[in-house]
Formats: structure tokens, C-alpha cells, sequence
């Protein structure tokens, strides 16, 4: 008896809420209905009133945003940009393994707005599955600072597919010799007598010199990359690296031949260098299982070169000098620059790609003006790299920064424009001078621009990939002997399908060239 | 009853010994890294890099903690609590909705259970993708930047239902049925009789459940981008994510620049992060062991 009335009673709440729900229901079409209603006074009244709203643009950063970064984006870089572009920016981090991939390919899928960092191929990639936005449109009318203040008309080439611009690239600094210039720790080669490195006798010398005074050092910090060895080996080619797998002639211009790497010349005597750096102690044992403690072993001081760049040498002294305040860095090249000459990229720092998901022409034009706002002028510069003057950080009489506040506003690499570049004091004016004329007489990269398509070769890049890391690391970085074991690493590249990926490219590139030609 | 226990000889006090001589050493083993990071911690930044990582603190210095307590105190402390609530709430809700499933598709008279469990099972066999499962909770459950978002779902492993289920079926059914007969209601049976004698296998899947959502990341990482949501597995994880990348991966993005948090602030949130969780397990292991082995001698 008692649990028939408990089941009218719940017969009847249930009744009185779906009724509730039926007329909430009814209610709202007939708001609805009203709305359809309104006069067309109004809804212009609206729309004008809608275009003055702020429009929400959010970017995607790696790494970690700092507790001062933080307090600017809720404060005053909040302020700033929505009073000078009427932009709500909202910063929100990821992890540095969710770059190009992971996390931001699944925010692109899935049809989230926001912005991102990119490089050429994840642009291809992404291009191809249509999840960037095209901003043909709508770039050189919203970013006139930055087409102004870098060579946009360059670096947007990269970033073009079927005439089509799908990112846009940031900064301006030469690029030249990315990891084909070694950084060598200046003050150590003083300390030993060493006034200069040339080639790799040079180098090998110095180490020897300075393994003597400092036993606990080691030579080669962070990783190893052959491009250092370009000048030293003995072969006609500019080696210009399409990928891990191919390079081609970065000194021919016109011609278009790829060669397979590990099946090469160059690749023998680039192993019998790095065989030789590995016996001799240069290249430290841990190098291949725990590449982090190399790293952290040229942070701390203790090695005495590193694969450098032309401007990495800024960044790396500044971080380096925390814990030997005397650091001084220099850039050598082993060989003869005037016959294999440096190569760039172009002079962009990054690229950021925007969200297909972002369609409206004018919220699109909003996510360009903040990337305008990057490379505006030294007043924005300065704040996106030091934050507030006064607050964060002094101007010297000289115009070099003293920080105040340490804390990372956005990446100081993010920003760099030779323009509006602020060098630490100790940056010696000879210094700055070899920065900018070291790129002098180079030469851009034959390949800018190319994207390879994998789609038809994707399964044997799989497989090549874990041949190169299981048969070819080893050889490469001098941990095992070439002439012992390249014929087995070789057959397993071929069984992986090299020689199918490498035709697919060629036909690819031959392509790419004949276009560039034409 | 005494007599049939056999007094110890010497050979088994030798073999005892023995067990906990080696038990000891393997224990310093597993303490020694955990001890350097503590040493780390306490160590300056400068000792570090020119000696290295050792037992005891070199050049001992407190100035880690003020750095990383006064500019992370509010991050690490709301992590914390993110955590615990995840912890708490997710297990609470998780093992409820585990067990009330597992004992619906037990029932034997309820002519749905099958469709039931097998709607379950298919979960586990073909899994609808990460797009999918992603467009799920951010489009249609707008989980992104919410403490649900970190619970919802792990709701239900099936796996765990399916030991419950196994479990609540290893229950004679004679007892259920007397439970009916008393004029016992399903609900009844459940809170009644079913959940006391499924103690045992409800211990574990909490442990279990406990366990997945206090060591989680991935769910913040997925659906979290606001710091007040994080959890501190994801802040360890994110740290260690990041410097593992910008190690391996020297060129992309100017990762060449960028500092990379130093060796004694890492010690110090490892410590930090770990550090009350290891003060609290001592007092709390033995339930941990009792709900392991509690049934496990049956019989």
C-alpha cells in the first residue's frame, strides 16, 4: 500500500515536470518569435553596437607561463592590446611535447579557435587536412608592422601552398649557419693560449689543451648534429639537409639531385670524425642514452663547445653566465666558408598558424593585428619581451636591459628583430658586429618552401625511422664503427624501403624546382 | 593447536636473516635516489653543477624553497587541493557508480543484464578514438576548465565492474533470495547484503580508483588550460615534459634558448610534490595492505 503511494507520488512529480518543461519550452519559442519579430532598426542597432565588442583572440604558448607573465596578461599587456586593437588575448600554455602534434592537433580537429606556433612541415600537414585558416586575405592589411619591420615577402614563401598563405612568420635576424657554426667557450680557449679555430685540428687542439686543465670537462655539449662537420669533410657539395634521410647541393642552385645520406660519402667521413671525437673523449659517453645530461652539462659550464647558430651564441651566454659570470661564446666554422658558404632559412624566429575554425573575416583580421603586435615597434617589442619599464626592467644610458624582474614574459627568442634588439652589457660591440656580418655572402636554402608530401611513402618512413634510430644513431654519433657496421644498417634501410622514399622525394623536389624555375 | 606449529630451526633464522639483509639493501637501494633529490633540494644551484648530485646537501641552503614557496606557494598549495578533491570525490562517485552497475548486470532475474554488460564490454573491444572521445567532453559536456572535467571520465572502468560483478556473483545466490523473501526491495538487497559481503572486492577497485585519479595528467592536459584546475601530477608532469622535449629536441622554435628550470628548483617541487604524501603513507599503509589482501584466504 505504502509503495503505491510513493509511486503516484513520483507519477505525479514527474507529470508537473514535464509540464514545467513543456511550457518552458513554448515560453522561449514564442521569445523566439518575438525576436524574429524585431525590426530591422534594431538589429542594425545591434550589429553596430556588436562590431564595437571586443573581439576574443586566444594563443597557445609552450613551456610554462611565468607568475609575472601571468599578472601582465590579467593587467596591463591585457589593457594594452585591447585598447589598441580592441582584442580580449587570453594565453593559455601547453607542454612543449604538444607542439606540432599531440594536444594542438587535436584542438585543430576539433575545431577550437586560437592560434599557434608552426613550422613548414606541420603547416603542410595541417594545410592538407584543411585545419589552418587561409590568410591570404587578409595578412598584409592587418600586419603592416610586421611586412614594415621583417622581410615578410620572403619568409611568407615558406608558408605558401598553391599560392595560398597559411602562416605567418615572426622576426627578423639572420639565420644563417643554423647548426653548421660551432660554439666555442671563448674564455676557456684564452685560458689555454688558443687564439683561434679554423678547422678541425683547431678544435681537436683546443680540447686536448683545455682537457688538461679541466679533466672533469667534457668536450661536445647538448647534441650532435654532422651539419658541423660540412666544412670539414672532404666532398664538393654544400650539404643541405632536406631531412634526416636526404640531402641535396646546397651550392647548386639550379640543380635538383637528392642524395640518400647514410648511403653517402660525406656520411662515412662524418662517422669517422664523430668515431674519433667518441675515442678521444669529445663526445661524452652518456651522449646517446641521456642526451639531457649533456645539455645540463653545458648549462653548468662544463663543456667546452657546443652546435651553434648565429645568434644562439646571445642566449646561450646569457643563460650560461648564471654560473660562470666570465662565459663568452664565440662562433667558429670549420672550413672554408667562401667554398661551402652559410645557409638560411630565412629570417623568421617562428611562424604562427591560426585555426580554420576561425572564419569570420573580421575575427580572422583580429588574430592578425596581435601577431602585428609582435613586431610593431620597440615600445611593443620591449614589452613582450621585458614587460613594463620601470617595473620589470631599467634602460642603461647605453640602451641595454637590466631586468628588475627575471621572470619570462613571452620567449625573448620570440620577438627578436635586429631593429629593435636590446644586447646585454657585456655584449661587446666586436660581437655585435660578427652577428651581423657573419650571415654576409649566404646563402638562402635551396629547399625554402618545398614540403614534402609523405601520404604515399608514410608507411616506409615509419620503418625508416626506427632504422635510423636503432641501426644508424649509433654510427652517427661514433658510438659503434662504421666500416664494421654500415653494410648491415644499409640492407636495413633498403628493407625498410629507402630507396622508394627517396624517388618519391626526388620526383617531388624535380618538381618543386622546375615550378621555382618557371 | 600449538603443538601443531613447528618451533624454528637455525636454518630458518639463517634464511629469515638472510631475507632481511637483502629486503634492507634492496630498500637503501630504492631510498638512495629519493634521498639525492631531497640532498639536491637543500643544495645551491652552483655546487650542483660543479660536483654533482650527492647524499648529503652541498653548500646547505633553504634559498630553493623561499624561491620556489614564495613565487609558486599559490600554484603548488591549489594544485594540492585539486588533487585531493579529484581524489576524494572521483573515488567516491567512481566506486558507487561501479558498484551499483555491477550489481545490476549480476542480478539474475533482470532480463536487461546482458544487453547491459555487453554495451559495457563493447567499450573495452573498440574504443571511439581520441577525437571523439575529446569532441565529447569539450562540445556536448563542456568539460574544459572544470573540476568535472578531471572526475567524469574515469567515472567507470569497466574492467573494475567487471571484478565487481565476478565478485557480487561468487555471492550465493540463496542469500539474495532470502533477502527477497523477507520482503527486501532490490535497493535494499544491495545496501543490505550484497555491498557488506563484497567488502573485499570494493577495497580494491577504491585503491585502484584512488590510485588512477591522484597519479592522473592526463585528463589536465586534455581538458585543463586554467592553472586554478591543475593538478600536481600535471605541474611534475608538465615540468619534466618540457625539459625532456627542449633536450631532445635542440632546434625547433628557438628551443635553444630557452632556461630550463634549474636542477635544485626541480628537486624542490619533486620534494614539495611528494613530500606530505610520503609523510601520510606510513600511518595509512596498513589499510592499503588490509585492503589488498583482505579475502585472500578463502576457505
Amino acid at each position: 500500500m505504502k509503495f503505491k503511494n510513493v509511486k503516484r507520488i513520483a507519477s505525479l512529480g514527474l507529470a508537473v515536470i514535464m509540464s514545467a518543461g513543456l511550457m518552458t519550452g513554448c515560453s522561449s519559442s514564442v521569445e523566439s518569435g518575438d525576436s524574429a519579430a524585431k525590426t530591422e532598426e534594431t538589429a542594425k542597432e545591434e550589429e553596430s553596437v556588436k562590431a564595437a565588442d571586443p573581439i576574443p583572440v586566444r594563443m597557445i604558448m609552450y613551456g610554462e607561463e611565468s607568475p609575472r607573465m601571468k599578472e601582465l596578461m590579467e593587467n596591463e599587456i591585457y589593457q594594452k592590446v585591447l585598447e589598441e586593437i580592441n582584442v580580449e588575448l587570453e594565453l593559455d600554455y601547453l607542454p612543449w611535447t604538444e607542439v606540432n602534434g599531440g594536444k594542438t592537433e587535436l584542438m585543430f580537429s576539433a575545431g577550437e579557435k586560437f592560434m599557434c606556433f608552426t613550422d613548414t612541415d606541420f603547416t603542410s600537414k595541417m594545410v592538407g587536412k584543411g585545419y589552418f585558416a587561409d590568410l591570404t586575405d587578409v595578412l598584409e592589411a592587418n600586419a603592416p608592422d610586421l611586412y614594415a619591420n621583417s622581410d615578410m615577402e620572403a619568409n611568407i614563401k615558406q608558408f605558401t601552398i598553391n599560392d595560398r598563405i597559411y602562416s605567418v612568420p615572426i622576426g627578423n635576424k639572420p639565420n644563417a649557419g643554423e647548426d653548421y657554426l660551432i660554439m666555442v667557450r671563448k674564455d676557456l680557449m684564452e685560458e689555454v693560449g688558443v687564439e683561434e679555430i679554423n678547422n678541425i685540428e683547431d678544435l681537436e687542439n683546443f680540447y686536448t689543451l683545455c682537457k688538461e686543465k679541466h679533466p672533469d670537462y667534457i668536450g661536445l655539449g647538448r647534441s650532435l648534429k654532422h651539419t658541423i662537420f660540412n666544412g670539414a669533410i672532404e666532398s664538393d657539395k654544400n650539404v643541405l639537409f632536406i631531412n634526416s634521410f636526404v640531402f641535396t647541393d646546397g651550392n647548386a642552385e639550379i640543380d635538383s639531385t637528392l642524395y640518400s645520406y647514410y648511403e653517402s660519402e660525406e656520411f662515412k667521413q662524418a662517422c669517422e670524425i664523430a668515431k674519433r671525437w667518441r675515442e678521444m673523449g669529445i663526445i661524452p659517453s652518456y651522449l646517446l642514452s641521456n642526451p639531457q645530461q649533456s645539455s645540463s652539462e653545458f648549462a653548468a659550464g662544463r663543456a667546452m663547445f657546443a652546435v651553434g647558430a648565429n645568434d644562439r651564441i646571445f642566449e646561450m651566454m646569457s643563460s650560461l653566465r648564471a654560473t660562470v659570470p666570465d662565459a663568452v661564446l664565440e662562433n667558429v666554422y670549420l672550413g672554408d666558408i667562401s667554398e661551402k658558404p652559410l645557409m638560411t632559412r630565412g629570417g623568421y624566429n617562428t611562424a604562427y598558424a591560426i585555426s580554420a575554425a576561425v572564419e569570420d573575416p573580421e575575427e580572422l583580421a583580429a588574430y592578425v593585428k596581435v601577431l602585428n603586435l609582435l613586431q610593431k615597434n620597440q615600445e611593443w617589442v620591449d614589452l613582450w619581451t621585458y614587460g613594463i619599464e620601470g617595473t620589470d626592467y631599467t634602460l642603461t644610458d647605453s640602451g641595454s636591459v637590466e631586468r628588475i624582474c627575471t621572470d619570462e614574459i613571452l620567449p625573448s627568442w620570440l620577438c627578436v628583430n635586429t631593429k629593435f634588439r636590446r644586447y646585454a652589457d657585456y655584449i661587446t660591440e666586436e660581437q655585435i658586429e660578427t652577428f651581423n656580418t657573419q650571415a654576409d655572402g649566404s646563402i638562402m636554402f635551396k629547399n625554402a618552401g618545398f614540403v614534402f608530401d609523405t601520404e604515399s611513402v608514410k608507411t616506409e618512413y615509419a620503418q625508416l625511422q626506427t632504422v635510423k634510430s636503432e641501426y644508424l644513431d649509433p654510427i652517427y654519433t661514433g658510438f659503434k664503427d662504421y666500416d664494421e657496421n654500415i653494410d648491415e644498417a644499409i640492407e636495413k634501410l633498403k628493407d625498410a624501403g629507402i630507396d622508394k622514399y627517396v624517388a618519391e622525394m626526388q620526383k617531388q623536389f624535380d618538381e618543386f624546382m622546375k615550378n621555382k624555375a618557371d | 593447536m600449538k603443538s601443531m606449529i613447528k618451533p624454528r630451526i637455525k636454518s630458518d633464522d639463517i634464511l629469515i636473516g638472510c631475507f632481511y639483509v637483502l629486503l634492507g639493501l634492496f630498500s637503501l637501494l630504492c631510498l638512495l635516489p629519493i634521498l639525492m633529490v631531497i640532498s639536491g633540494s637543500f643544495s645551491t644551484e652552483t655546487e650542483i653543477a660543479v660536483h654533482g648530485f650527492s647524499l648529503l646537501p652541498q653548500g646547505f641552503s633553504l634559498d630553493t624553497y623561499n624561491y620556489v614557496l614564495s613565487r609558486q606557494m599559490n600554484t603548488l598549495a591549489s594544485a594540492y587541493g585539486v588533487t585531493i578533491f579529484v581524489t576524494l570525490v572521483g573515488t567516491v562517485l567512481s566506486v558507487t557508480i561501479t558498484t551499483c552497475f555491477a550489481y545490476v548486470v549480476s542480478v539474475k532475474d533482470f532480463q536487461h543484464a546482458n544487453k547491459l554488460a555487453f554495451f559495457a564490454y563493447f567499450t573495452m573491444l573498440f574504443s571511439g578514438g581520441m577525437l571523439p572521445w575529446y569532441l565529447v567532453c569539450t562540445r556536448y559536456y563542456h568539460l574544459q576548465d572544470t573540476l568535472w572535467g578531471l572526475i567524469l571520465p574515469y567515472c567507470m572502468n569497466v574492467f573494475y565492474m567487471y571484478l565487481v560483478r565476478n565478485y557480487i556473483n561468487g555471492i550465493p545466490y540463496e542469500l539474495t533470495e532470502s533477502a527477497r523473501i523477507d520482503g527486501a526491495g532490490y535497493f535494499q538487497t544491495f545496501v543490505k547484503v550484497i555491498l557488506p559481503l563484497s567488502k573485499a572486492g570494493i577495497v580494491t577497485i577504491v585503491l585502484f580508483y584512488a590510485l588512477t585519479y591522484w597519479n592522473d595528467f592526463y585528463l589536465p592536459l586534455m581538458l585543463v588550460t586554467d592553472d586554478k584546475y591543475f593538478s600536481m601530477q600535471y605541474i611534475l608532469y608538465k615540468m619534466n615534459a618540457n625539459i625532456q622535449y627542449l633536450a631532445t629536441n635542440s632546434t625547433g622554435f628557438g628551443a635553444d634558448h630557452i632556461a630550463l628550470p634549474t636542477q635544485t628548483v626541480k628537486m624542490a617541487i619533486t620534494c614539495i610534490a611528494i613530500g606530505p604524501i610520503a609523510l601520510v603513507y606510513p600511518f595509512v599503509q596498513k589499510y592499503f595492505v588490509k585492503g589488498v589482501t583482505v579475502g585472500a584466504l578463502k576457505g
